[in-house]
């Protein structure tokens, strides 16, 4: 970095930050916000070894914060009293939108996969050969479908799917039965249902209890992928900071030249007992998907609510139908990186 | 028209009380209903602020955790309730960095005129601190409490003027009920006393104040009632003898003079004092004086008919006034019974006293026509009575005088001739014009008094029809009659009827009649054979008594005349009702009946009539032979007269009958000259 360019950025920090802020302003201490996913011990436990690392890779103390729930830690990286978190796709989009972070990088799954995604499965002798034969005899089928709260066996169907062919499943299919993944999935075996909308890791999970006894369903339609959970920083952190932080969580679990083969091990063992195989880069983008359903579902809420008027509706339709236009990037981040 | 109706209110005691009850009541009524608007909106107020507070906190307190959350979701669902909040504006919320996430608008919010804002910070407390997620801003504005102001000051209005008129209802309800219909009730009767000048108490039940004040009232005629009696008494009466005094006989003299003026009749006053009472007065005292005086107009008075008024006049002095006397005569007799009262000795304090008394006599309209001039009158006659010696009477005027004095002379000699036998009857004979027989005869009454010869009845018969010494000497006549007739048949004269002329007087009450059957049965004498004879007059003073009265005798058998039949008035009508078997054409006919075609005419017409009713006729006065012939060319059947013959006594009468009757078929000598002159040329 040339001196000229280093001068900018200086004064480009006092400018933001205002007076007393240098570049090599670093926090004293970096609280790390974590989702309470199992019980908060357990979780900092688990990350505990990442956090030790992390601190003796950035030279500043990191301290595990782990929230009661997935807002405090939006709340808390707003106010400033965490610097950077782990978040599910949801609430990174409010750390995003309102807290002032910033998606960097997002897990993958064990499995190698950087999401999960949503399918529509039919049995495997089922005379149905794709999705135009379905929605051809659509009237004449019964549908398996989620609970209307789940993202995957619900929403993203509705969505992806069922939106473009009338809005409604109840409508589309002569009988809709909602039920759990697990459920659908054994009901399109036993041919209970001719279709049904589940999510991609769930079949796995059938298909490895099963362990082959049956013939598992068919895939008629796969979903965009729903990226994994992304890890976010506060935007304002001093960017040679940022940058090895970005550095540290790619390298971390990652075979780089002068790492030991002990210490790649140790790394991977930390990481999979987080469920998670490497952590890729990523950026907002990668919110797209889920900020798209959830534009959807409110979208449906709105449509639904028969308590407003006709012209508050239009209206918020047309906001949401503005926002929606305005997610450019149509296909899901993860997606297109895998 | 308002103010009409207001005064007229104004008037009346219920309207007053309204005036002055009701402006009060308004004015309770109004500031007890500002008062409790008043305080009402403040509670209002105070409500509305508690409502905006709780609402504020409990909203703050649901919307944190949506906030927290970042739902959005919640938080419009929520917001989307609160338009039904009637008391809302708008509610917003806040994010930390300003901007609106959440705006309700309240659905109908007009008319309001105040609003009432809330700001809560929302805070979300976690073990981590205090995170602000927002602030709440809540608006109320007060419409809803307005109208419901509106309605509590509408329903307040209505019951204040519901009230009111049910007060003002019942008050004038009340008023009216217990005052004003009292009070009404006790002004009419004030009215109705005054304008009759009566004093009726009013009949009151109720023992209020209005009850006390018509008893009161009452209490108050009644005493009114007595005053007035007292006072009448004081001023009209005598407070020693209790008859009327001086002022009340001039009223009364006053009042007698115009009724007696319309009905032309006349009017005594008699001015009375007794003789020698300062005598009296002087030797036994006043306090016996008094007595005496007391004594003396009770005695007066009841010697006195009730229509007369004796009064004090002062002193010993009375005035009497005698209503419609019909002559002086009656005027002189009253006097002479009030001196024969007051002469009968009294006892006073052990003293047989006799006393006497003068009067004097004024007459209206003769001595004068008002009062001062009869009074005035009457007292200087009194002085002329007292100077012509006491214990006697006087008229003003000296010719009455004279003539009263010669009426009461005959009318007391006439009583004694009675029982001194100087009546007596002379018979005048009824001669048939056609056969010149006796057909009866008519008792006619003759006065032989010693020293005076015969006085003719005209002289006597009517003072004593002044009194009922008429009747006394009908009886006579009829006892006479009846003896005579049973003496000539006892002489061989067979029955001859005879007929007897009664005076008015014996026909006014039912006895009378009775009265003449008993005499003529007493005396044995058939009834036919006597003939009352009566005036016109006598039948038309009361037709429909003495038409009932005759017909009584008719059925006894007694025949009727009316004589004098002609001069006067008689209804035809009633003459063809009168059971009378003959009618007597007055002499005045009789004798015009030669000289004026007109007495002709009526003579013929009473003929005529008289035998259309199957009547006798009789004509009297016949004193010409002319006369007679006419008679019996009008088919006359009978005639009276100086030419047949003259009145004569019984003695006489026989002995005419004898010569000219003798045989009782033969007609007399005397009198055929006379029917064969007066008889038509054969």
């Amino acid at each position: 970095m040339s001196y000229v360019k280093r001068l900018i950025w200086v004064c480009a920090l006092l400018v933001t930050l205002g007076p007393g802020a240098r570049a090599d302003d670093f926090p004293a201490v970096i609280h790390f916000g974590l989702l309470a996913v199992r019980s908060a011990d357990e979780v900092q436990a688990a990350w505990a070894p990442l956090l030790v690392a992390l601190e003796a890779r950035i030279g500043i103390k990191v301290m595990p914060h782990v929230a009661e729930d997935y807002a405090g830690v939006v709340w808390a990286l707003r106010a400033g009293d965490d610097q950077l978190a782990w978040l599910g796709n949801k609430s990174a989009i409010e750390a995003v939108d309102k807290a002032g972070a910033e998606v960097f990088a997002q897990q993958v799954y064990p499995s190698g996969v950087a999401g999960y995604a949503s399918l529509l499965i039919t049995a495997a002798k089922s005379p149905l050969k794709d999705l135009d034969d379905v929605f051809a005899h659509a009237g004449s089928l019964t549908l398996g479908i989620g609970d209307t709260n789940s993202t995957s066996g619900y929403l993203v169907p509705s969505y992806f799917l069922f939106a473009a062919h009338g809005g409604d499943p109840h409508r589309i299919f002569k009988r809709v039965v909602q039920g759990s993944h697990e459920e659908n999935v054994l009901a399109v075996v036993d041919h209970r249902v001719d279709v049904a909308a589940v999510a991609s890791n769930h079949l796995e999970e059938v298909r490895k209890t099963r362990g082959g006894a049956a013939p598992m369903p068919r895939v008629l339609w796969r979903s965009p992928l729903i990226p994994g959970d992304p890890l976010v920083w506060r935007r304002d952190l001093p960017p040679s900071l940022k940058a090895r932080v970005r550095d540290f969580f790619l390298e971390y679990g990652a075979a780089t030249a002068d790492k030991p083969a002990a210490t790649l091990a140790e790394e991977r063992g930390n990481l999979a007992r987080l469920h998670v195989l490497r952590f890729v880069v990523s950026d907002d983008g990668q919110l797209a998907p889920v900020r798209r359903i959830e534009l959807f579902r409110d979208r449906l809420r709105l449509q639904s609510d028969v308590g407003l008027s006709d012209p508050a509706r239009e209206r918020g339709l047309a906001e949401i139908d503005a926002r929606l236009a305005k997610l450019s990037d149509p296909v899901p981040a993860g997606e297109a990186r895998r | 028209m308002m103010v009409r109706l207001i005064n007229r209110i104004r008037r009346r005691i219920g309207g007053k009380l309204l005036l002055a009850v009701i402006p009060g009541l308004l004015l309770g009524t109004i500031v007890m209903l500002l008062a409790f608007l008043e305080y009402s909106h403040r509670e209002h107020a105070a409500a509305l602020k508690l409502r905006l507070d709780s609402f504020a906190v409990t909203q703050s307190a649901s919307l944190v955790r949506p906030l927290w959350q970042f739902d959005s979701a919640t938080v419009d669902q929520l917001f989307h309730s609160y338009g039904d909040l009637p008391e809302l504006l708008d509610a917003q919320v806040l994010g930390v960095d300003g901007k609106v996430l959440a705006v309700a608008h309240g659905r109908d919010p007009s008319g309001y005129q105040q609003t009432f804002r809330r700001e809560v910070p929302l805070v979300r407390r976690s073990p981590d601190g205090d995170y602000v997620v927002g602030r709440l801003i809540v608006v109320f504005h007060d419409g809803v409490v307005r109208s419901e102001e509106a309605e509590q000051r509408l329903a307040g209005i209505s019951v204040l003027i519901a009230t009111f008129v049910l007060v003002a209802a019942a008050t004038s309800l009340a008023v009216r009920r217990l005052v004003a219909r009292p009070l009404r009730r006790l002004r009419d009767s004030l009215h109705h006393n005054a304008a009759t000048q009566s004093r009726e108490p009013l009949v009151w039940h109720g023992d209020d104040e209005v009850g006390e004040v018509v008893h009161a009232y009452n209490q108050l005629l009644s005493e009114i009632n007595q005053h007035t009696r007292d006072i009448h008494r004081l001023a009209y009466q005598d407070a020693l003898t209790d008859l009327p005094n001086r002022r009340l006989l001039e009223d009364r003299l006053s009042h007698a003079i115009v009724l007696a003026e319309r009905q032309h009749r006349a009017i005594a006053v008699l001015f009375v004092d007794i003789d020698n009472f300062k005598v009296v007065n002087d030797t036994l005292g006043h306090k016996l004086g008094d007595e005496l005086i007391k004594v003396v107009a009770e005695r007066v008075s009841n010697t006195l008919r009730m229509m007369d008024t004796v009064a004090r006049w002062g002193g010993d002095e009375f005035v009497i006034l005698v209503e419609s006397v019909a002559s002086s005569g009656e005027a002189a007799s009253v006097c002479e019974k009030i001196i024969e009262a007051v002469g009968v000795p009294i006892n006073l304090g052990n003293n047989l006293l006799r006393i006497g008394a003068s009067v004097g006599i004024s007459l209206y309209p003769q001595d004068g026509t008002d009062v001062t001039t009869l009074i005035k009158s009457a007292d200087l006659a009194l002085h002329e009575a007292k100077g012509r010696g006491r214990n006697s009477f006087h008229f003003f005027d000296a010719g009455m005088n004279t003539r009263a004095l010669r009426r009461l002379d005959i009318e007391g000699a006439l009583r004694q001739a009675m029982q001194l036998g100087q009546l007596e009857l002379h018979y005048q004979p009824k001669i048939g014009i056609a056969s010149g027989e006796l057909d009866g005869a008519e008792a006619l009454i003759r006065w032989r008094r010693p020293g005076e010869g015969l006085i003719p009845p005209d002289e006597f018969i009517p003072l004593a029809e002044e009194s009922d010494l008429i009747v006394a000497i009908g009886d006579w006549v009829l006892r006479e009659a009846c003896k005579q007739i049973l003496a000539w048949r006892a002489k061989g004269m067979g029955d001859i009827q005879v007929a007897v002329n009664l005076s008015p007087r014996h026909f006014r009450q039912d006895k009378d009649v009775e009265a003449i059957v008993a005499v003529v049965t007493a005396a044995g004498v058939y009834p036919r054979l006597i003939e009352i004879e009566l005036t016109e007059n006598t039948v038309m003073d009361d037709p429909e008594r003495v038409v009932v009265l005759l017909r009584q005798l008719r059925n006894r058998g007694f025949h009727i005349a009316i004589d004098d039949f002609g001069c006067g008035y008689s209804n035809l009508g009633t003459l063809r009702k009168l059971p009378i078997t003959t009618l007597k054409i007055d002499r005045s006919l009789v004798t015009g009946i030669e000289q004026h075609d007109g007495s002709a005419q009526i003579v013929r017409a009473i003929i005529a009539m008289g035998d259309a009713l199957g009547l006798r006729l009789v004509a009297e006065g016949v004193e010409c032979d002319r006369q007679l012939s006419i008679l019996r060319k009008f088919g006359c059947g009978i005639a009276q007269g100086y030419l047949l013959a003259r009145p004569m006594p019984a003695a006489e009468f026989e002995q005419y009958f004898h010569a000219n009757h003798g045989d009782a078929v033969a007609v007399a000598p005397s009198l055929r000259p006379a029917l064969a002159r007066s008889a038509p040329a054969a």
